[in-house]
């Protein structure tokens, strides 16, 4: 569990960077988070923390928990997944009890800046299975792709859980909503590892998320830890465990650039 | 007299320290098995096979030599059973002996084969004595003859099971399709507008290779669904509660 104190003015500094006005949001984001309660990851981590007190902290750079993303991603076909699912479960930690599954909304809403037409995203979440689940609030950075020794990508995670009535208050800053997309799959746990094997859904009817189609034939894995920058360690570990995988599923840092280009 | 004794004390020494070494590397292999199972690389064990084969070598390179003294015409005389446990025993034997008694002689002491063994094995010996000379030269040709087929068929199937190998793993992936999912959770792509991803018929066995550029010009054009808003311009989020 990541402590609790610092990922609210962490949230709130990642906001920052976009250019908001900062002085504002806090006030805001401290009313909202008086029920504020850390849903540990996305995907389906159901392991809650009883409420806390949230820390005061001065809002500078300097503890904001600096958390990197190490993200390895790739897809196996409907198909071979079962597979797939079962080698995972054999490698992965508590291979005895049932696997997790989740089923979460993901809804991404974005603001403008007037000034320089740049645009700043937020992702916000859903357990569309349990509902009572806090909402989780994500802010994720560009993705840095690295030279060729590093074996995964790498970009900054910053995560907080809030309370349900979330989206009212991303309406009333002044986020609207681009896209959304139901995610639906399984996920695993080797040590730090996280791995992910998800079935990505286009919702076909907004507001109705039973109106589902999916993307592709495949499912989507990414195989993930949050941890503090430049573990090189990590990396090598993650390359280990990937290799496990093949050749069922390449699992590679894919550079991002290339999506936006096609 | 004097002078085998010393030759037998020598023998001695020299294959107690290649079992001592032996045994060493056989302790450090199952205590890495046991502790670092989880990090021991496949080459690391195979290093250790190789060692301690090696090392069975030596011994019995030790063992073969024309200078040891004849080790079979010496015998063990145990002077003492007890059943009570023997600390210097046990110190000696790394506690794998606590006590030298009675059910513990007959297996650390044995210079024949278990009997049922020995039976096994004379009912064997008897059967090749009986045989004569002809019967056994084609015995050992229809042997050598069955080998070689088999040899044969695995060399000849090697190929085709190779092939299958690797046809049965590659339809797992459809290159393009992490791309796709991808810039579809990131980038929000199909998941806006009417727009599709492209969808291969299932029939397609034979993916694309990897790794290729998907250039907006292979999307097909996806049929035109008009109840479907594009959920850009909402301004109310649907699930508020």
């Amino acid at each position: 569990m990541q402590p609790l104190g610092p990922a609210v003015p962490s949230a709130l500094n990642g906001i920052a960077i976009a250019g908001l006005r900062l002085g504002e949001m806090r006030g805001k984001f401290e009313q909202q988070s008086s029920s504020v309660r850390i849903r540990q990851t996305l995907g389906g981590y159901r392991i809650m923390q009883a409420e806390a007190p949230i820390v005061e902290q001065p809002l500078t750079r300097k503890n904001a928990a600096n958390l990197q993303e190490y993200l390895l991603q790739g897809s196996i076909l409907d198909s071979s997944a079962d597979v797939l699912l079962n080698r995972l479960r054999g490698l992965c930690d508590n291979s005895d009890s049932p696997v997790e599954l989740f089923h979460d909304i993901e809804q991404v809403y974005t603001i403008k800046d007037q000034a320089n037409q740049a645009t700043f995203s937020l992702r916000a979440r859903n357990a569309l299975d349990n509902p009572q689940l806090p909402w989780q609030l994500r802010y994720v950075g560009q993705p840095e792709v690295g030279d060729k020794s590093r074996f995964t990508i790498c970009r900054s995670v910053i995560e907080v859980g809030t309370s349900s009535n979330l989206v009212t208050w991303l309406n009333e800053l002044g986020f609207r909503l681009d896209y959304e997309f139901v995610a639906k799959g399984h996920i695993f746990q080797k040590g730090r590892m996280k791995i992910l094997v998800q079935k990505i859904h286009r919702v076909c009817q907004s507001g109705n998320p039973e109106t589902l189609e999916p993307v592709s034939q495949s499912f989507l894995i990414e195989l993930s830890v949050l941890a503090p920058p430049s573990q090189e360690s990590l990396g090598e570990e993650m390359k280990a465990f990937a290799d496990q995988l093949r050749p069922l599923v390449e699992l590679e840092k894919v550079d991002h650039a290339r999506l936006h280009v096609s | 007299m004097e002078k085998e004794d010393k030759q037998v004390d020598q023998a001695v020494d020299a294959l107690l320290s290649r079992t001592t070494d032996l045994k060493n590397n056989i302790q450090q292999l199952i205590l890495r098995l046991e502790n670092e199972y989880e990090t021991l690389q496949w080459p690391a064990v195979l290093d250790y096979f190789a060692l301690i084969s090696g090392q069975m070598n030596n011994l019995l390179k030790v063992l073969r030599s024309d200078k040891l003294p004849k080790l079979r015409n010496r015998i063990i005389l145990p002077l003492l059973v007890s059943p009570d446990p023997d600390p210097d025993l046990q110190r000696v034997t790394d506690g794998r002996v606590p006590l030298f008694n009675h059910q513990a002689v007959p297996d650390y002491l044995r210079t024949l084969c278990d009997p049922e063994i020995e039976a096994a094995d004379q009912v064997i010996l008897n059967k090749a004595a009986q045989m004569n000379g002809d019967a056994a030269q084609k015995l050992i040709a229809a042997h050598n003859r069955i080998c070689q087929n088999a040899c044969e068929i695995i060399r000849s199937t090697r190929e085709d099971w190779d092939v299958d190998a690797t046809s049965r793993v590659a339809p797992s992936i459809m290159s393009g399709d992490t791309i796709v999912l991808l810039s579809a959770i990131c980038g929000g792509r199909y998941l806006r507008g009417p727009e599709r991803a492209p969808n291969p018929s299932l029939g397609n066995s034979c993916p694309k290779p990897m790794g290729g550029p998907m250039g907006p010009g292979k999307m097909p054009t996806a049929t035109v669904r008009t109840n479907i808003k594009s959920a850009r311009g909402m301004s109310s989020h649907p699930y508020m509660r």
